[in-house]
């Protein structure tokens, strides 16, 4: 599609724009809200990529093998969780390096499910399809300019992701927990003398927010795709980390980076066709630049967990 | 003056060493991780095998065939030497990093931008002879990485940006980059794929009737420097010691801050390096393909090289013939590659792992030792 | 509590120590650092066991194992560090402390819980404020009032006031008394310092070395003098060193100051040793880190001859001949997992070639037991200082910057490094030297000045007035 300097006013542009934004925001977003939980307790996981990947290959094979996708999206969930759960006990039990372990699992996820894929599916170039969720299109409120197209006229994924969103926002605002899981990140000397488990806190987040990314792998493969191929997930996992970043650690400082990623993205590839002295390219590497700066003048609010990659011991008599 | 190494008993003498774990060879294989790298590769191995059954192969078969593809067979080294030398180029830079606890992860970034900036200088000098071009372009990619390191140094260490934030974004900067400077301005004329133009004269010749690039050699200068550096020169000695205790270092020998600058720009000027061998020796131009994950790659080889150079250089070797050997079983066998990829992180978890149960043996150990010294020092004490 | 003695393999930190404090009473608990008070709170707040004795809480045996234990039998502590976390409102903090059960409020109410007991205590604070951005003051409030949250019956105050002015110490104070009187709790505090024995306290008991000195007694009955002299203890020292003509004087600090510690001045000769005593806590890690340039200095000046010591580079000190031993030696001084011969080498670097060599001879010159090659840590604690020593003052430094430097050695190890400390001053050398332990001090010094507050409390010459020094040491003078 070829475009004029002159749709760049138009209202209908941009509400594809934004239509096409939060379809790309979606997934990314919902790894980075599991990952601001465990980076919140203190766990960086560097393996969102690869947990991304093995949930959702794991997804597709379940909706492929059984016709349902919304089982697809379940089984991306628990294989997240359980992938979680493995790193949790490498890092947090006997403290590995989170670093390296993430990166580790990122290069397995790839590694794996590409063979796996072979294996299983041949893994040609005509991959085989499972069926996708549909679009759900709500009446009248569709027909709004600008927001319309891209709030009320999604795939049926994007408004369970929502949904997900706003009950994390909810529960993160009000719950006893979210102190605790702060508490941990934050000065885990201080939530141990509060007498909770700073390595149960750790464990259960870092499962919680894998799983979440295991969700977000199996929205994309599942929910919006339809098929799997090597690396699908093209580095969506390490925006996802950025993304955290970028929103501060709150969900909807994420959700809104999301967004914005997606709207950036969704822009950038409008612009390839567009004669403008502004190349697309940096549209994509705006919003990196963008939290790296955020980062750097932030105040001590805005920083990472300050226990963030470091492993808790409690100090012995 | 007693021999405090290998004496058994406790002595009563309070002036007298702490008893015999330190001589013995579990502690020496513990500390220097020798140990736990045997049992990893074995563990993946088995890990692996176990796959290549369900794979339908027979798994003595299967690694026959990867060991013999790759290091017994001429075109299986020059493909396992040609794929090592960028890996063990940007390891030996990361390993002094990571030796000193300084995390640079942003390699990959590095390379483009090291491989960019060689190509933006050597590109216009078209004509001039290989024997100015080379060395020159070398020299520019290694700034360009080392301006790239730096960026994330300086964001490190004038604004606390955790050192990991600091270096992987700065990948995600640079990839758009280069694809525009292969797009615009560096764009070759001649053709409408967006890549560089060809490095022409720059391009590394290949070494005495083999069809190896000379750059393989860089490689192998470079592994004993670096290795006499780590291990005999003042900047290794600090290097290791920042990485064992940097609070010490700072109060002796240097300002907090100072050694991470230097080592991220380090890191990123053999990243440099290793992007115009590629380029020079390889790829010939600047495509949107240039980085190729090596960058990331080059981390596992560090860490599995325990950060020491020889041990990069092994790993480097090792990691790429497993890879050249692993294509080979995809052409004979059928067993595909990804297989052997899924193995080399494993292999890596195994020894993150193992390093972090071998630390709670030591530290286990150290306090025993020290139990005991103060039993000897105070046997009244003991009720 | 009832003949509670504990050790810990090395020393024996408490030895039968009996006490006992009532309802609606403040117990102040009187002594210096090693006295044995912080080990005594410590059991009775359920981080550590006794070896034997019991403790009875209204005659019933108490015995918590864990602070948990102690929490939930009434008994709390007010801890002074890392119980807080400095990115969360005050409120938030107290609501991490209370356990699931107990939240049935939402966190505005918690809010207000905070608000409603602060204000029965007296004083005010923002429940929604950040606790990295109150004053060390309200911090301590804080502190006291989630230690509040679960209305224990017995409070135990480690050093309240240790790091608070005058002003908030006195108004810290006067809300103890009034916890103790109006609410009939009992309330256990340990200090150093005679001002808060004074103000907040009922009865107050003095422990040394590990043993109470006197039964506890009013505070009225006991004079000032009496306390502090209690406190140091009343042994006389031969001393070890004459009264003798000095050299010029080579470090002049003059009005230093940095954060905790400040303004400053004193002066230390040629060939003397300076002496400065004072219980822990008090700034001398503060004025440590500004001498050698680990923190910034914010006023004043130091200098060693001609050379600046204000923020000075390690290296240059290094090259100036300072030799520098630290208080905490597994962080600064040196790098544990390292060989002891490459331990050596730390800031000089331009032994590198010959390091081999010259470790063994050097080793054992100081008499270092272990072989070079031997990690820094295998190295027993005494041999680890001695190591420490052989690097700093090898070769006969100008100045010595002597920091704890026998604190935690065996008797071995203490003798021989007091006696190269006194040997360097024979050369000429300047030796400023801080330690707790005032009896090191009396035997070694030319001259005392006594840290408090930051300050610099008194200064005496010899023959030394025991009593006079223990009263600048608790605060009066």
């Amino acid at each position: 599609m070829i475009i004029a300097q002159t749709d760049l006013v138009s209202v209908a542009f941009w509400a594809t724009v934004l239509a096409a934004g939060v379809r790309l925001a979606i997934s990314v977003g919902m790894a980075a809200l599991g990952e601001m939980i465990n980076e919140r307790a203190g766990v960086l996981n560097l393996g969102l990529e690869g947990v991304m990947l093995i949930a959702g290959f794991a997804g597709f094979a379940a909706s492929f093998e059984t016709g349902s996708p919304w089982l697809g999206l379940l089984v991306g969930l628990i294989v997240g969780g359980i992938v979680g759960a493995l790193f949790a006990w490498l890092v947090v039990v006997l403290r590995a390096d989170q670093v390296v372990t993430g990166l580790a699992l990122t290069l397995f996820g790839i590694a794996f499910t590409a063979f796996l894929n072979r294996e299983i599916y041949g893994g040609g170039s005509t991959p085989p399809r499972a069926p996708k969720p549909g679009v759900w299109e709500i009446p009248v409120l569709k027909d709004i300019p600008l927001l319309g197209e891209g709030i009320f006229s999604q795939s049926s994924v994007a408004y369970l992701a929502i949904l997900v969103t706003l009950l994390l926002v909810v529960y993160l605002r009000r719950s006893y927990w979210t102190i605790v899981l702060d508490a941990v990140g934050e000065e885990p000397r201080a939530a141990d003398a509060a007498g909770h488990s700073v390595v149960a806190v750790r464990f259960v987040a870092t499962v919680a927010g894998s799983a979440l990314a295991g969700l977000a792998g199996a929205l994309l493969i599942v929910g919006q795709l339809g098929f799997f191929n090597t690396g699908i997930t093209a580095g969506r996992g390490f925006i996802a980390v950025a993304l955290v970043i970028f929103g501060r650690w709150r969900p909807g400082g994420i959700a809104l980076g999301a967004l914005l990623f997606g709207a950036l993205d969704a822009l950038q590839f409008r612009f390839q066709t567009l004669d403008t002295s502004v190349p697309f390219e940096f549209f994509i590497a705006l919003p990196f630049a963008v939290t790296l700066i955020a980062v750097a003048f932030g105040s001590k609010r805005a920083r990472e967990p300050s226990a963030l990659t470091l492993p808790f011991f409690r100090e012995t008599e | 003056m007693t021999d405090p190494v290998g004496s058994g008993a406790p002595s009563t003498d309070p002036q007298s060493s702490p008893p015999d774990f330190a001589g013995t060879l579990l502690h020496r294989g513990l500390q220097s991780g020798a140990l736990v790298l045997i049992v990893s590769i074995l563990a993946a191995l088995l890990v692996g095998a176990v796959l290549i059954v369900w794979a339908g192969e027979n798994p003595l078969n299967v690694y026959r065939v990867i060991i013999k593809e790759s290091l017994f067979e001429a075109t299986g080294w020059r493909d396992t030497l040609i794929q090592a030398t960028p890996l063990g180029i940007i390891g030996l830079g990361l390993a002094f990093g990571f030796r000193a606890g300084v995390w640079n992860i942003g390699a990959e970034g590095q390379l483009v931008m090291g491989a960019v900036a060689a190509i933006a200088v050597i590109g216009p000098m078209g004509d001039l002879p290989g024997i100015l071009l080379v060395p020159i372009g070398l020299i520019a990619a290694m700034i360009g990485g080392a301006v790239w390191g730096a960026i994330s140094a300086w964001l490190h260490v004038k604004f606390a940006v955790n050192a990991v934030i600091a270096t992987l974004l700065m990948v995600f900067i640079a990839e758009p980059l280069l694809n525009w400077a292969v797009r615009v301005p560096l764009k070759d004329p001649a053709t409408f794929l967006p890549q560089s133009r060809t490095v022409g004269n720059a391009a590394l010749p290949d070494m005495f009737g083999s069809n190896i690039h000379i750059g393989v050699l860089f490689l192998f200068i470079l592994v004993p420097i670096a290795a006499w550096v780590m291990n005999y020169s003042r900047f290794g000695y600090l290097v290791r010691a920042h990485g064992a205790n940097r609070h010490a270092v700072y109060a002796n020998e240097s300002r907090p801050g100072r050694l991470p600058f230097i080592l991220l720009a380090m890191g990123g000027a053999l990243a440099g390096a290793a992007g115009f061998i590629q380029l020079a020796g390889v790829q010939v131009r600047v495509g949107s393909g240039t980085a190729a994950g090596f960058g990331f790659t080059a981390i596992i080889v560090a860490i599995l090289g325990r950060n020491r150079p020889v041990g990069v250089f092994i790993a480097a070797i090792g990691l790429s013939a497993m890879l050249v050997g692993a294509e080979a079983a995809q052409r004979s066998l059928g067993l595909p590659v990804a297989l052997t990829q899924s193995i080399q992180p494993i292999i890596v978890i195994f020894v993150v792992a193992g390093e972090a149960i071998e630390q709670r043996i030591l530290k286990r150990e150290a306090e025993r030792i020290a139990a005991l010294t103060a039993a000897h020092l105070h046997p009244e004490g003991a009720a | 509590m009832a003949g509670v003695s504990r050790h810990f393999g090395l020393v024996q930190a408490l030895t039968d120590v009996s006490l006992e404090c009532q309802y609606g009473e403040v117990l102040a608990i009187l002594g210096e650092n090693g006295a044995g008070k912080t080990t005594l709170m410590r059991i009775l707040a359920g981080l550590d066991q006794a070896s034997s004795g019991e403790l009875l809480k209204r005659s019933v045996p108490y015995r918590p194992h864990s602070p948990r234990d102690a929490v939930a039998a009434g008994v709390t502590l007010v801890q002074q560090h890392f119980a807080l976390v400095p990115t969360m409102t005050a409120a938030e903090n107290i609501l991490l402390f209370r356990s699931q059960r107990q939240v049935r409020t939402t966190r505005d109410r918690a809010a207000k819980d905070v608000q409603a007991l602060a204000a029965r205590l007296g004083f005010d604070i923002d429940p929604e404020r950040r606790v990295g951005e109150m004053s060390v003051g309200a911090r301590q409030r804080l502190e006291l009032l989630r230690a509040l949250d679960s209305d224990p019956d017995v409070l135990l105050l480690d050093e309240p006031t240790a790091v608070l002015t005058d002003a908030e110490s006195d108004s810290l104070l006067d809300i103890v008394r009034n916890l103790a009187h109006d609410d009939n709790r009992s309330i256990v505090f340990i200090t150093h310092r005679l001002r808060e024995v004074v103000k907040a306290a009922d009865r107050v008991v003095v422990l040394r070395d590990g043993k109470v000195v006197s039964p506890a007694a009013p505070v009225g009955e006991r004079s000032a003098a009496e306390l502090a002299g209690e406190m140091v203890g009343e042994e006389v020292h031969d001393a070890v060193r004459t009264a003798k003509e000095l050299g010029e004087p080579r470090l002049i600090v003059t009005d230093l100051a940095a954060t905790g510690v400040g303004p400053v001045s004193l002066k230390v000769h040629a060939g003397e040793v300076l002496g400065i005593a004072g219980v822990g806590g008090n700034g001398q890690t503060e004025l440590e880190a500004v001498l050698v340039g680990a923190q910034h200095c914010i006023g004043g000046e130091a200098h060693f001859d001609q050379t600046g010591l204000a923020d000075i580079h390690p290296r240059r000190r290094i090259a100036q001949n300072i030799a520098y031993i630290p208080s905490d030696r597994d962080k600064t001084a040196l790098i544990g997992p390292m060989r002891c011969d490459e331990n050596l080498l730390l800031g000089r670097t331009s032994r590198l070639a010959r390091r081999h060599e010259k470790a063994r001879p050097l080793m054992d010159e100081w008499s270092v037991i272990g072989l070079p090659e031997l990690a820094a840590n295998a190295l027993s604690g005494g041999n680890a200082q001695k190591l420490v020593a052989a690097r700093e003052m090898e070769g006969g430094p100008a100045l010595v910057l002597a920091f704890q430097p026998t604190r935690g050695l065996d008797p071995g190890a203490t003798t021989f490094l007091r006696q190269a400390l006194l040997d360097m001053t024979a050369t000429g050398s300047a030796v400023l030297w801080v330690s707790a332990d005032l009896d090191e001090l009396l035997a070694v010094s030319d001259r005392i000045l006594v840290m408090f507050s930051g300050q610099i409390a008194g200064e005496f010459q010899p023959p030394f007035d025991r009593g006079a020094i223990g009263l600048a040491m608790a605060g009066m003078s």
